[in-house]
């Protein structure tokens, strides 16, 4: 059974840059194009991992991270950032990974990677 | 038959004897009387913390000795066990909430907290830290302790911060909104933790959601099930309070607003009346001033260079005055319909600069234009033109001798600004707040309508005029909102 990545973002184009890219090293990938809809899929489909945007209409990616380890603590999130600088703020302690989209997509890769072999 | 209590049972079948009287007062509140018949010569009493225990009972034998001892601290546990569903806890829970409902501030509300946590038979010591999410630390709020029943306050708390940098049990508590002990002897501080906290601290979040607001810490020797429950429930209040204050407050800030919002509107209804009706005897005074004008003019060139002619030359320069008074009133009261167009900031400040310079030819005084070459501005050229001669105009009447003008241009994410620094030392605050009105001048000419003419054009473009002063003088800010896409 192949590992399971949920990309939330609401940018298609980005949605579509990480599935190929998740994709093309082997695991499945889900999508959801906001914050709720995001917690749906997470509800539904239990992922082994959650790549989440923080700038979305509505539930911004720091709720959705705190719902979703509401749901499961030990679920890992990596936090997509566009900013060369995230603002530090107390939510974003608990995300697993920060992930600036515009860092090489091996990097993003790698560390996807390490954290799904740490579950293995 | 009177109900039997359960702590009377247990005690009956514990150490065979048939209780008689049981009398429980705990801190001055009556909370168990029982009576059954039969002797009551034998008995003991306990005081402990705020209870006060009276017992008779029947047995063939004396309890004393190790086996009384035993008998004393299973009843102290008992009662301690159930501390906060006795009638006396409740009270003191619904009296905490009536101070929540009179408090005025989140100051006023949070030593009570502290002072109903550290109650016999609650806490030994309890303390509010709040989160500070821009520096990413707990501070020290309050801190109370008790000590022989008399509790003390440590001002040095409010200088005690722990900085939350990483995940650890405290950030847990927050980001889950749980109660829990914690270990806080590896937390970093700047103070050392144990002058505060010594050993397991039961620990509560205040605030819900993404946003925590702080930690309640309350310590004693020994965690039982109530009392974690008891610190969820004053954490829930004490979120409550401070939501609450805040809610009040913004409340009162609101009415406020809506109190100076109502008076404004009642005067701009004022001012709009008045200006319908200068509008109106604007008009009517411009056809008479026409004849006036002209009939002027045709006796001055027929009376020629006399003393007539002087007369019919000054009405024709007052009737001028009069006219472009009429004119600017006119202009003021209409509703503007903006054209705007692209055009090179540059250019067009350079075009009104030089326009005036005329003016300023022997009086030694400069302009500085500091504008980038490519800087367009999206604005109805000829009413945005009235507005730079005017403030530039202004400007250079203000700049002494010898002195320069500066215009510069800047550009923001969602405005340009392009503000006219004169170095006539600025003006006075009195003046500062009037010069938008209407019909206010310090000129001897002038309408006063210049510059409420200039706020009006700007506004109508989506924009603003504001005046300030700095060290050498006023700055005029004319402001544009940077338009949509080009097309």
């Amino acid at each position: 059974m192949s590992y399971k990545v949920l990309i939330i973002d609401d940018d298609p184009a980005i949605r579509n840059y990480y599935t190929e890219l998740v994709e093309s090293s082997g695991y499945a990938t889900l999508t959801a194009e906001d914050g709720e809809s995001g917690i749906e899929k997470y509800k539904e489909e239990k992922p082994d991992l959650v790549l989440l945007d923080i700038n979305m209409p509505g539930k911004n990616g720091l709720e959705t991270l705190k719902e979703i380890k509401d749901i499961d603590e030990n679920q890992k999130v990596f936090l997509l950032t566009s900013e060369v600088q995230h603002k530090r703020n107390f939510i974003s302690l608990y995300a697993d990974e920060f992930i600036p989209k515009a860092k090489k997509p091996e990097i993003l890769l790698s560390r996807i990677k390490l954290h799904i072999e740490e579950m293995k | 038959m009177e109900h039997k209590p359960k702590l009377i049972e247990l005690t009956e079948n514990l150490v065979d004897i048939k209780i008689t009287g049981f009398v429980l007062v705990r801190e001055g509140k009556l909370l168990v009387s029982y009576s059954a018949e039969g002797l009551t010569d034998k008995g003991f009493e306990i005081k402990y913390e705020g209870i006060d225990l009276k017992l008779t009972y029947e047995s063939e034998h004396e309890i004393s000795g190790k086996k009384a001892e035993a008998l004393k601290e299973f009843i102290i546990a008992f009662i301690n066990s159930r501390a906060n569903i006795y009638p006396g806890d409740l009270t003191s829970s619904i009296n905490i909430i009536d101070i929540v409902t009179t408090s005025k501030s989140v100051d006023q509300f949070l030593p009570e907290i502290v002072k109903a946590l550290t109650k016999p038979d609650r806490f030994d010591y309890a303390a509010v830290l709040l989160f500070n999410e821009a520096l990413m630390e707990l501070r020290g709020v309050i801190y109370a302790y008790r000590s022989n029943e008399k509790k003390v306050f440590k001002n040095s708390f409010m200088t005690f911060k722990i900085p939350m940098y990483e995940k650890d049990d405290l950030s847990d508590i927050m980001f889950f909104n749980r109660t829990k002990v914690v270990d806080l002897s590896k937390v970093e501080s700047n103070v050392p933790i144990t002058d505060y906290f010594d050993g397991p601290v039961l620990a509560t979040c205040i605030g819900r959601g993404i946003k925590p607001i702080g930690v309640i810490l309350a310590g004693k020797k020994n965690y039982c099930k109530n009392d974690i429950e008891l610190l969820d429930l004053y954490g829930s209040i004490t979120f409550l309070a401070i939501e609450y204050i805040k809610v009040l407050k913004d409340f009162d800030l609101s009415s406020q607003k809506l109190k100076n919002l109502k008076e404004e509107i009642v005067y701009t209804n004022a001012l709009t009346k008045m200006g319908r009706l200068s509008a109106t005897v604007a008009h009517e005074l411009k056809n008479p001033l026409v004849a006036i004008g002209g009939f002027a003019r045709k006796l001055s060139e027929r009376t020629g260079n006399d003393q007539l002619g002087g007369y019919a030359k000054m009405i024709v320069s007052e009737v001028v005055k009069l006219e472009s008074i009429v004119t600017d009133i006119l202009e003021y009261s209409k509703k503007m319909v903006m054209s705007p167009e692209y055009i090179n900031a540059r250019t067009l400040v350079e075009e009104v600069v030089h326009l005036l310079e005329e003016k300023i030819e022997h009086s030694g005084k400069k302009t500085q234009i500091n504008i980038y070459d490519e800087f367009d501005i999206y604005v109805d050229i000829n009413r945005f033109r009235q507005v730079l001669i005017n403030i530039i105009d202004n400007g250079l009447q203000a700049t002494p001798e010898y002195g320069t003008l500066y215009i510069n241009a800047d550009a923001s994410i969602d405005s340009v600004i392009i503000s006219i620094a004169d170095t006539g030392g600025g003006i006075s605050q009195e003046n500062l707040e009037k010069i938008f009105e209407p019909f206010y001048t310090t000129k001897a000419k002038g309408t006063g309508l210049g510059l409420p003419l200039s706020k009006k054009i700007m506004n109508a473009h989506g924009g603003d005029l504001v005046a300030c002063n700095y060290e050498k003088g006023a700055v005029f800010s004319i402001i544009l909102p940077v338009p949509g896409e080009r097309k």
